[in-house]
């Protein structure tokens, strides 16, 4: 089944291997991801701390390029990118006025048909049709992941219905059952890692993060999985930092959700580019011999 | 707009989320960036004006954020702070010094792209740049 996928930016630079991931495994639970032609931007949190009107102007670009696109759904990956996209339809459904002054400057007018889905949205409807079970040839047994939402899958600036808890999310969670991976319980699931910060005000990301590493090996994780490239390169690239200074001995390998169904699937860990985190994260799968 | 918090604030949407009232307090911090911004006045914490700034106007080139180029303008907008109000010379080498750790690191990871991903409505972009501007 194809249908319309935004990678983003990220996606096309610091975190390459989640475009990658999200080709093959989507591929292989039947979902020929079309990567819309031309997309820009959608701004991130940038736009929306400068300007509201492009704030709502870059994300209504690519909704205008996927609604000439044909395709029905469109898939975005990145929860920021996804977050921000998704307030630009809302905002444009309920603002006329708005939606003409946008669409005076776009070739491809916004017209609301294409339907947005994060790709918690795309794999939760696999595992409910039992596809992500059946495809998990290898069950994911010791693996203990903290699923880590972040801030942007769950959480919306004005009245958004998404299809999960605001406060705790089980999407993640489902999946890593699906796959015979014992999620844990823990309290900072959708905690604020900083985001930015971790570049303009590094002590305070790095404070914040502390908390949720200290909750999450307390909990008994051995592992985070999240599903947002913000979240994965902050938890990533700064663990040695955040051990040092807040004195926390563990380290925990940040797998996005994607990496985790691509070892069930058999997929090699090169293959999924898991070499490519800053801390080591396949000495775990080896040890419980998932690899 | 002389308040810290509009620049510690990071829009994580957990006070709205939560507030009895529906007080979207990030939705207040943003406004008054966006107002500190357009009235040029001078922002409590100037690297986070210039992280904002620099990435707004990296899309505006490319159409997409080119991350190198993002942080080339990020720094040369500190370095320029620095300079000028801040901590001088040895405050842009230990910050260079900490980005550059990082960057070296995300080369050795194969995490940074050095190819230039322009799309091809340069144009539309630029209308959306100078409307927003209005």
């Amino acid at each position: 089944m194809e249908i319309a996928y935004y990678p983003g930016c990220s996606l096309h630079a610091s975190t390459a291997f989640y475009d990658v991931q999200c080709r093959d495994v989507m591929g292989r639970l039947g979902f020929d991801l079309k990567e819309i032609r031309d997309w820009n931007c959608c701004g991130a949190t940038s736009a929306a701390k400068t300007n509201d009107f492009l704030a709502v102007a870059l994300p209504a670009r690519n909704l205008g390029i996927a609604d000439a696109s044909g395709y029905a759904e469109m898939m975005i990956p990145c929860a920021s990118c996804y977050s921000r996209t998704l307030l630009a339809h809302k905002t444009l459904e309920g603002d006329k006025d708005l939606r003409d002054r946008v669409n005076a400057e776009l070739s491809e007018k916004v017209q609301g048909k294409i339907k947005l889905l994060s790709i918690l949205d795309v794999l939760v409807r696999k595992v409910k049709s039992g596809e992500i079970a059946a495809r998990a040839e290898k069950k994911l047994a010791g693996l203990k992941p903290a699923c880590y939402y972040g801030c942007l899958q769950t959480r919306y600036p004005m009245d958004v219905e998404i299809g999960d808890s605001v406060e705790n999310p089980q999407g993640m969670e489902m999946v890593c059952g699906a796959l015979g991976a014992e999620a844990i319980e823990w309290g900072y699931k959708t905690d604020c890692c900083g985001a930015s910060a971790s570049v303009n005000d590094n002590d305070l990301s790095v404070r914040l993060m502390s908390n949720i590493m200290k909750d999450a090996v307390v909990r008994g994780a051995n592992c985070f999985v999240t599903t947002c490239p913000m979240c994965q390169l902050n938890l990533d690239a700064y663990e040695q930092k955040i051990g040092e200074r807040y004195g926390i001995s563990e380290r925990l390998p940040v797998y996005f959700i994607t990496e985790l169904i691509g070892i069930s699937m058999g997929i090699g860990a090169a293959e999924l580019q898991i070499d490519r985190h800053f801390v080591e994260s396949i000495e775990l799968l080896k040890g419980l011999n998932l690899i | 707009m002389n308040n810290l918090l509009v620049w510690k604030c990071v829009a994580c949407y957990t006070c709205g989320t939560r507030c009895p009232n529906n007080i979207h307090t990030a939705r207040i911090t943003e406004a008054l960036k966006h107002m500190i911004k357009e009235q040029h006045l001078e922002p409590m914490v100037p690297k986070v004006a210039n992280f904002h700034s620099a990435f707004l106007t990296s899309t505006s080139h490319f159409g997409r954020v080119n991350e190198m180029e993002f942080m080339g303008i990020y720094e040369m907008k500190n370095a320029k702070n620095e300079l000028t109000k801040g901590g001088g010379v040895k405050a842009i080498v230990d910050e260079l010094k900490a980005q550059m750790g990082l960057g070296k690191a995300m080369m050795k990871l194969k995490r940074i792209h050095f190819s230039i991903d322009r799309i091809k409505g340069m144009s539309e972009i630029k209308r959306l740049f100078s409307t927003a501007k209005k």
